[in-house]
């Protein structure tokens, strides 16, 4: 099937262009990239022509047609390369894979800004505690996942193999030392020793662990220094 | 394919749980529906066993599985039924129709909600017209839709066929005609706005299908029970 040119905007420490890229890198789609730098407003042309509302990622196809949101992005790069396999075949774990990425998204992740950018140290120790909590419920999620006949055992959602879920959730799962980044010397420390030391947390490590070393997503996850920079806005102001 | 045995958790007043209504009806997807009150607090069993977060529609799938949120459960449903051609199979038409139901639900939704729900006329009137420019957004979107072979000229989102992104936004524009009933604004009509003819034309298809219209309540049902919502 003739593809069409693909652009990419991307900007490099966004996760959710992080999606983006990572499927374009799964399925060795041919694309062009045009960077944009998030701390200055959006130029003209891309307000214009791209992005209305200034996001990226955005993917135009050809000279006609844009695509806009990040998992939307995603699933239409996977769509087009079938022999990829990330997206599962099989309606229920498509599903679950969806609910995953969902769940992520509505539970998990305004809890860790909040544990990130809470200064207070008393407050921030409570927040990370819900943000173990909340954990604790994605690895239920993992282990309930179904298996088909054909998916063989392994450490990622659906198994042996990296899919639509583990693609979505890869560039978030890379930056959870952003929870202890700007509070006091050690917390990340104690943080990740937490997490090591809790019973109800071994799917998840397992997963973790998997997804963050695998190539496309070292690749495609900006450096720590650069995304712990790139956050401090996001920090109450002070004086 | 044994078709998997099917059981809704739902609420006829839920326009979310509508989506998965709509889906089965569309696929002919045997399945059994369990009502929930969302009057009333969750009963406990449905905290513990399907959702905790006490939320319709669910679906449990062969006594084992549950599925949550009114997108995936539809999906789901659409994904038992190729047959019922409910996904289109042109990925970017897939694209554009996962982001009409995004854009509809984070942009048109909110504007609508707005408008409708604030009692004062005077505040209301500018609302009006910024709901106005988010179905112009609808509009555009509507007219940008990719046709593949076979589309035809119809008035769905795709052409002459019903697919997801109709079925998912077809139980907010069956609350579309609440706007007004709760303050003094005007009826948005195809008359004052011909810019919207598109959008009207594409309401007035999905609001005339049957599937639509048994799973919507009536208008007088739902402008008594949506006026809990009025500030």
């Amino acid at each position: 099937m003739t593809v069409p040119k693909l652009t990419l905007y991307n900007a490099n420490y966004c996760p959710y262009a992080a999606r983006a890229v990572l499927a374009l890198a799964e399925t060795n789609q041919e694309h062009d990239v045009v960077e944009l730098d998030l701390n200055v407003p959006r130029p003209d042309w891309y307000l214009k022509d791209i992005n209305p509302y200034g996001q990226v990622p955005a993917l135009k196809i050809g000279e006609d047609h844009i695509i806009l949101e990040s998992l939307i992005v995603a699933e239409y790069i996977a769509d087009i390369h079938p022999e990829a396999g990330l997206l599962p075949k099989d309606a229920l774990q498509l599903a679950q894979s969806r609910y995953l990425i969902h769940h992520w998204g509505a539970r998990v992740q305004p809890v860790l800004f909040k544990a990130t950018v809470t200064l207070d140290p008393v407050e921030s120790a409570k927040i990370r505690e819900e943000v173990i909590a909340e954990l604790e419920k994605v690895d239920v999620l993992l282990r309930k996942a179904v298996h088909t006949s054909e998916d063989k055992e392994g450490p990622f959602f659906l198994g042996a193999k990296f899919t639509f879920a583990d693609l979505a959730l890869a560039s978030f799962l890379t930056r959870l030392y952003l929870v202890g980044a700007y509070q006091q010397e050690g917390v990340e420390q104690e943080f990740e020793q937490s997490l090591k030391d809790n019973k109800n947390l071994q799917r998840f490590r397992e997963w973790r662990e998997a997804v963050s070393q695998r190539p496309t997503v070292q690749k495609a996850s900006a450096p720590r220094e650069i995304v712990i920079k790139n956050y401090r806005k996001f920090l109450p102001k002070t004086n | 394919m044994t078709a998997p045995k099917l059981v809704l958790y739902n609420s006829n007043l839920c326009p979310y749980a509508a989506r998965a209504v709509l889906a089965l009806a569309e696929t002919n997807q045997e399945h059994e529906v369990v009502p929930i009150d969302l009057s009333v607090p969750r009963p406990e069993w449905y905290l513990k066993d399907i959702n905790p977060y006490g939320q319709v529609p669910a679906l449990k799938v062969n006594d084992e599985d549950i599925i949550l949120e009114s997108l995936f459960v539809a999906e789901y449903v659409a994904d038992l039924h190729p047959e019922a051609g409910l996904l289109p199979k042109d990925a970017l038409q897939r694209a554009q129709t996962r982001y009409l139901i995004h854009h509809w639900g984070a942009r048109t939704q909110p504007a609508h909600h707005k408008a409708t729900f604030t009692a004062d006329s005077a505040e209301a009137a500018p609302l009006r017209a910024a709901l106005i420019t988010e179905l112009e957004k609808v509009n555009s979107l509507l007219l940008d839709a990719h046709r593949v072979e076979g589309d035809g000229n119809g008035p769905f989102f795709l052409g002459d066929k019903f697919t997801f992104a109709d079925l998912a936004i077809a139980p907010f524009l069956g609350r579309f005609f609440l706007l007004g009933q709760y303050n003094d604004i005007k009826e948005i009509t195809k008359d004052e706005f011909p810019q919207l003819e598109r959008f009207f034309e594409w309401k007035e298809a999905i609001l005339g299908r049957a599937s639509v219209q048994k799973a919507t309540p009536s208008q007088e049902t739902l402008t008594t029970n949506y006026r809990k919502w009025v500030k």
